[in-house]
């Protein structure tokens, strides 16, 4: 269980996180959804104590407090899949997975790499490197697939992506759920977000949260916009 | 040669010191050559036998190397400085006709170290294609690379390329991402860096 509390953050006298209190059950899917800057990325990045702003309030991991630990340390736990990953040419992949994989199996990998439409040789290369858009994506969900974390966090994930990769993302993001993982998502495509099973949605609006509930809310805002809220 | 010639070799880097050092010649004509120098000035020489020639030179002194590859035949000479103290290398590659070569020097260097690296191709020798690469990754270092391109001959071509491998703060932040540290990346780096 993922909880929460209390959490604000501050970028000199402004509030860019707005006491945000939040409860993520193990085994269900998240959405987390609002216009561009209302802070999603930011409440992520709060969550792997990746921020140089100002922070109150705590977040606690399976009774841990993990508020103020490292960022390396949160991802032994949490894995946040970035909407821009990044390409390092100097580490090939596969150096860095049998580093961070606990039982490095080349073949598995190798396998569902080819499943996922990974060039062949996506281990050889550096991480990212000479991958496009379409081919990272893919490298994050294999990621998400082998790390085995507790949470998950995909933050636009589909966003450019094709319409075979998003039937591979559906199935394992419901593949991961029912491990019991948490899985939270950050999207904007209103059709990838009909078509996932999602458990609860949390808008999140100039840094506050303004409703948690169904998804039932997805259709109010395609009609009615924001405003609404 | 003596030490005047390595005075006008290295120029400004040249230290008095070593007017004192002892000159060693050595011919190498293996393909794996592991060299821990001592405080001398070496001058090594290495024929080609083999696709490919390895070179690890792992120095725990003050020393010169001037070394010589006789590039006869076509190879893939793979050198590696692992530098603890001072060092000053004078690589000569030294390319004959109708060759095709790639030279790939790695410097991990933790102290100072002094590379002239010069691709000679002669008038004669004709259809030649050379490349030396060379990549540093520096521990609180200072390399100072000079590498020369002597093609003498119209038809042949000689290349050179370096790179410093670094990781930027936004690499750095995707690898602590994926649960690794400084110290982790750090060691993984220099783990790759100094495969051959």
């Amino acid at each position: 269980m993922l909880k929460i509390e209390n959490l604000s953050i501050y970028s000199e006298d402004k509030k860019i996180l707005n006491n945000i209190n939040l409860d993520f059950e193990n085994g269900k899917i998240y959405l987390i959804f609002g216009p561009n800057g209302s802070g999603k990325t930011t409440l992520s990045k709060a969550i792997l104590n990746d921020i140089n702003y100002r922070k109150e309030g705590r977040i606690i991991l399976n009774d841990i407090d993990i508020t103020n630990m490292k960022t390396e340390e949160i991802a032994k736990y949490i894995y946040y899949s970035f909407q821009n990953p990044i390409e390092i040419e100097n580490i090939k992949t596969r150096t860095i997975l049998m580093n961070i994989l606990k039982n490095y199996n080349e073949e598995n990998i190798k396998k569902i790499g080819q499943e996922l439409g990974l060039p062949d040789n996506f281990l050889d290369r550096g991480i990212n490197h000479n991958l496009s858009g379409g081919e990272k994506k893919r490298l994050s969900l294999l990621l998400s697939i082998l790390l085995n974390r507790d949470v998950i966090i995909f933050d636009e994930i589909d966003s450019g992506s094709d319409i075979e990769f998003m039937e591979k993302l559906k199935y394992y993001i419901n593949k991961l759920k029912n491990e019991g993982k948490i899985i939270i998502i950050i999207s904007h495509n209103m059709k990838f977000i009909k078509d996932i099973n999602i458990d609860v949605v949390m808008i999140l609006l100039n840094g506050e949260i303004k409703y948690i509930g169904s998804k039932e809310i997805i259709n109010k805002i395609e009609e009615h916009g924001f405003s609404i809220f | 040669m003596d030490s005047q010639y390595f005075k006008d070799l290295f120029r400004k880097y040249y230290d008095k010191e070593f007017d004192r050092y002892n000159i060693i010649e050595n011919i190498y004509n293996t393909e794996n050559i592991n060299i821990n120098p001592g405080n001398n000035i070496y001058i090594n020489k290495f024929y080609i036998n083999s696709e490919n020639l390895n070179i690890i030179i792992n120095n725990q002194n003050k020393a010169i190397l001037y070394n010589e590859f006789i590039v006869n035949k076509n190879v893939n000479i793979n050198f590696l400085l692992d530098n603890n103290k001072e060092i000053y290398i004078y690589n000569l590659y030294n390319i004959y006709s109708n060759i095709n070569s790639k030279f790939d020097e790695k410097i991990y260097n933790k102290n100072k170290a002094v590379i002239i690296s010069r691709i000679y191709i002669p008038h004669n020798s004709e259809n030649s294609d050379a490349r030396l690469n060379q990549i540093v990754y520096d521990e609180n270092g200072i390399s100072i690379l000079l590498p020369i391109l002597d093609v003498f001959n119209k038809k042949s071509r000689g290349f050179h390329g370096s790179k410093t491998l670094k990781l930027n703060n936004k690499e750095i932040e995707y690898l602590n991402y994926l649960s690794l540290s400084k110290e982790d990346i750090k060691n993984i780096l220099i783990k790759e860096f100094l495969k051959i």
